[in-house]
């Protein structure tokens, strides 16, 4: 059936390697029930046709939205309307995130009601949109990349050392939080339509990436500056996240379900209202276009609902258990290892990974292929899963001591990585902590610090999300530095070989 | 990027294979290896035909196009090879096409590869217009047009999108699809694009369709404007780092052309080179250009002349181009 049968097959090669690994750790090292494997397998289903269908529904309904509204905003050829537009659109998506509501409720138990959640929702989502603003700005004043970044993530470096331990956790799991599964392909398409009015002009730059890494990062300033801005509080002993084996065989899937349903349409709101107002007020499309791009945004949303009732009721406490066995065989490092390939197995599967690699191979006519981004993308992910499961082990590491000079490596990298490397980079790091991550990683992770006594069960769980969406930024990277590499070498040789003839090759980077 | 090996007096075709997304990059090193010179890839998009599936949006498919410059006397049996260790002929194993640029008018062909070139958005309406009457297969390629000079956001030109719609039809058919699409497609305003054919040689996996209705209206051929009666029209194309076809556009609109489409693809010329060895080039963009053929003259001696100029090696290739319609006035 046309692009069914061709995304069927290709979420396969995604869900099939965490699906894989689940079932050797259950016969080589952490043995599942029969019930909790059968409902890993349903869960395991109902991601793959859950996963099938939102990407359809991406390629009809949210890319075609996020393409027209950023063609229109930048074909008004009027800056403040542009601007304004950006903030409008950050904000407005990111304010319906799930993933952003559950956080700001954390958030609120935490600090004892001084920050209420509606504050924290509000906050964050300002700030996005402020981002993704400065990132139009950046498009069209051809500021590059590295500038912008460098002074976002100043400012972010500021903030974090006024700021106490508990604020850095936060900001950057909010930063993972508002990068959802249907935020990103939207940004990502956002992004293209606006940067399509640059693209006659550059040679090496592509400006439609690194607007989700800037969405990102508007998150993280936003809860820093709402931190620094805070007054002293107590803060509250963190709920005791209890853990039940569930009743029957598909309750999990029951109680997924109630919460799918209703996060799943709260989330794509947003693009029902972005398209309504576009095409009402100043698009003029096809009825033929209009009836597709609804059709998409239905698939967008059954698919999600799938996908979310497969990964909560089948994958969390699959994660969970795996977590709590491995770390009984009282074994750190064969704990390590196996987080090391879950989370090399699980960052496959994450939907946004999928719109983004394909946007990437497109956009560049495969000089950069799918496969090679991901497999960059996926070793980054299992090292910052590995490193997350040894900071449970030991007290007294905290995040900052893994992301200060992990991010100070990542600025000094961008000084010589090429644009285009460094948009993706930005905009992987911010794909690469979805929903996959924030349940099934999660899970496995919380499993593992039930187990160690030293462990703090919330905070080590806020961890992994901010380690997951830095990772990315430092292996694509060094795939934009190999890059470089190649081209001095390819350079040298031919001007070896023919010296009269030599081609223009690739732009030197500074 | 060793263009050098071409010879420009040395006569050569153009292969075109369009597959599924995966076997491009195999075929174009079995292609290198066999003694194609170079090979441009390019992504399509493809359209599985069904009433229900295109009413809900659901019959796109991606597709892998390359193009292959093979020297003229090895173009046939490199398509056989080539056909056969892909089992291209097969059923949706894709489709080879061959054109020879230079052996012009081909005492009437059996096929035609039909180009259409219209506003992004519309490509797949062309397929479902040609489609009314004759089960076609189609792909369609992305592209830029010409910028409007006339009109700017943020100190930019606006380039406009494009669409190129590709269909290979039996000779037999090339007159009823052309009134089908020139039926549904032409209007007043102008810069609503243009229609043109190339004669092939020989083409492999062209699924045999019977037109599933009479023969197109007739009046409407008749209504047709046939430019291409009056004048003997040409393609010429150029292959250029990415970021340089601005001034191969500036060129051509001094020289009296009325505009140019560019594509975007990557080229590989050696077999061996892995990934590893691609992320250092640069796109390739590919600029098309339609015109007349004593036009056709002057603008290659001026790409030329400019090509000398900067230093930088140009090939130009022109296209003999057959049953040139367009669909409104042009532009400018």
């Amino acid at each position: 059936m046309g692009t069914f049968t061709e995304k069927i097959k290709e979420v396969l090669a995604a869900v099939l390697p965490v699906t894989l690994f689940v079932i050797v750790l259950h016969f080589a090292l952490t043995p599942l029930t029969g019930q909790q494997m059968g409902q890993f397998l349903l869960g395991a289903f109902l991601v793959i046709i859950g996963l099938a269908v939102f990407l359809v529904g991406v390629d009809l309904g949210a890319t075609p939205i996020g393409r027209l509204g950023g063609r229109f905003l930048v074909n008004t050829g009027k800056l403040p309307l542009l601007l304004a537009g950006g903030l409008f659109l950050g904000f407005l998506i990111s304010i319906a995130e799930p993933d952003l509501q559950i956080l700001a409720a954390q958030v609120q138990e935490l600090t004892s009601f001084s920050i209420t959640k509606w504050q924290m929702v509000i906050v964050v989502s300002v700030g996005v949109g402020l981002l993704v603003m400065v990132g139009f700005w950046r498009i069209i004043k051809q500021i590059r990349l590295r500038y912008v970044l460098w002074v976002t993530y100043g400012v972010i470096l500021i903030l974090s050392i006024i700021n106490r331990p508990l604020f850095h956790d936060f900001a950057f799991d909010a930063s993972g939080a508002t990068t959802g599964a249907i935020t990103t392909p939207f940004i990502l398409a956002l992004a293209a339509g606006v940067a399509q009015v640059t693209a006659s002009r550059r040679e090496d730059a592509r400006d439609q990436f690194g607007l989700v890494g800037m969405a990102s990062a508007g998150a993280i300033l936003a809860v820093l500056a709402q931190g620094a801005l805070q007054k002293s509080f107590d803060a509250a002993p963190p709920p005791g996240a209890g853990w039940q084996p569930p009743a029957s065989f598909f309750e999990p899937f029951r109680l997924a379900a109630g919460v799918s349903f209703r996060d799943s349409l709260l989330s794509l709101a947003p693009l029902v209202i972005i398209f309504f107002l576009l095409h009402v007020t100043v698009l003029t499309l096809r009825g033929r276009e209009k009836s597709r791009v609804y059709t998409g945004l239905f698939f967008c949303y059954l698919g999600l609902v799938l996908f979310m009732v497969g990964v909560m009721g089948g994958f969390m406490s699959t994660g969970h258990l795996i977590g709590n066995e491995l770390v009984l065989r009282g074994k750190p490092l064969i704990t390590i290892m196996a987080g090391f390939f879950l989370g090399m197995a699980t960052v496959i599967a994450e939907p946004a990974v999928h719109v983004l690699t394909l946007s990437v191979e497109e956009e560049t006519d495969g000089i950069i292929p799918r496969k090679v981004v991901l497999a960059f993308l996926a070793v980054g992910v299992a090292f910052s899963v590995a490193l997350a499961v040894l900071r449970i082990y030991t007290p007294g590491l905290e995040l900052w001591h893994i992301l200060l000079p992990g991010y100070i490596l990542i600025m000094i990298m961008s000084y010589f990585t090429p644009d285009l490397f460094l948009g993706i980079a930005f905009d992987a790091g911010g794909v690469a902590s979805g929903p996959m991550t924030a349940t099934f990683i999660l899970a496995f992770t919380q499993g593992i610090a039930e187990g160690v006594p030293t462990a703090d069960l919330l905070l080590d769980g806020f961890g992994v999300v901010a380690l997951v969406a830095m990772a990315p930024l430092i292996t694509l990277q060094i795939l934009g530095l190999i890059s470089v590499w190649r081209g001095r070498r390819q350079q040298k040789q031919t001007s070896l070989v023919t010296p009269e003839l030599q081609s223009p090759g690739i732009e030197e980077e500074d | 990027m060793s263009d050098r090996d071409l010879q420009p007096e040395q006569p050569v075709s153009l292969l075109t294979v369009i597959s599924n997304p995966g076997k491009a990059d195999a075929m174009a090193r079995f292609a290198l290896q066999q003694g194609a010179r170079r090979a441009c890839h390019f992504f399509a998009h493809g359209t599985v035909p069904g009433h229900l599936l295109s009413l809900l949006g659901l019959s796109g498919v991606r597709r892998e196009m390359i193009t292959l410059t093979v020297p003229q006397e090895e173009d046939s049996a490199l398509m056989d090879s080539l056909c056969e260790h892909f089992q291209i002929g097969r059923e949706l194993h894709g489709i080879a096409f061959l054109h020879r640029p230079d052996t012009g008018a081909v005492n009437s062909p059996d096929f035609y590869l039909i180009a259409v070139i219209v506003n992004e958005g519309e490509g797949e309406y062309v397929v479902e217009s040609a489609r009314r009457c004759h089960p076609v297969g189609a792909s369609i390629l992305k592209a830029m047009g010409t910028a409007d000079h006339s009109r700017r956001t943020f100190d930019f030109e606006i380039v406009p999108q494009k669409e190129i719609v590709l269909i290979v039809t039996p000779a037999s058919h090339i007159e009823a699809i052309y009134s089908a699409l020139y039926h549904e497609l032409h209007s007043d305003q102008p810069g609503r694009g243009i229609l043109f054919a190339l004669a092939l040689e020989r083409v492999a996996g062209l699924l045999d369709m019977a037109p599933d209705c009479e023969n197109g209206d007739q009046e409407e051929v008749a209504a047709m404007p046939r430019e291409a009666d009056a004048q003997k029209w040409v393609a010429l194309f150029t292959v250029s780092d990415r970021g340089k076809t601005a001034a191969i556009m500036d060129t051509v609109e001094r020289s009296g052309g009325t505009g140019a489409t560019v594509l975007h693809c990557r080229q590989t010329d050696d077999a061996s080179g892995g990934w590893i060895d691609r992320l250092a080039h640069l796109e390739k963009e590919i600029t098309l250009i339609i015109t007349e053929a004593d036009r056709a003259r002057t603008i290659q001696a001026e790409l030329t002349a400019q090509a000398r100029e900067t230093g930088e090696k140009l090939d130009i290739t022109q296209l003999d181009v057959s049953h040139f319609v367009k669909l409104s006035d042009l532009r400018d």
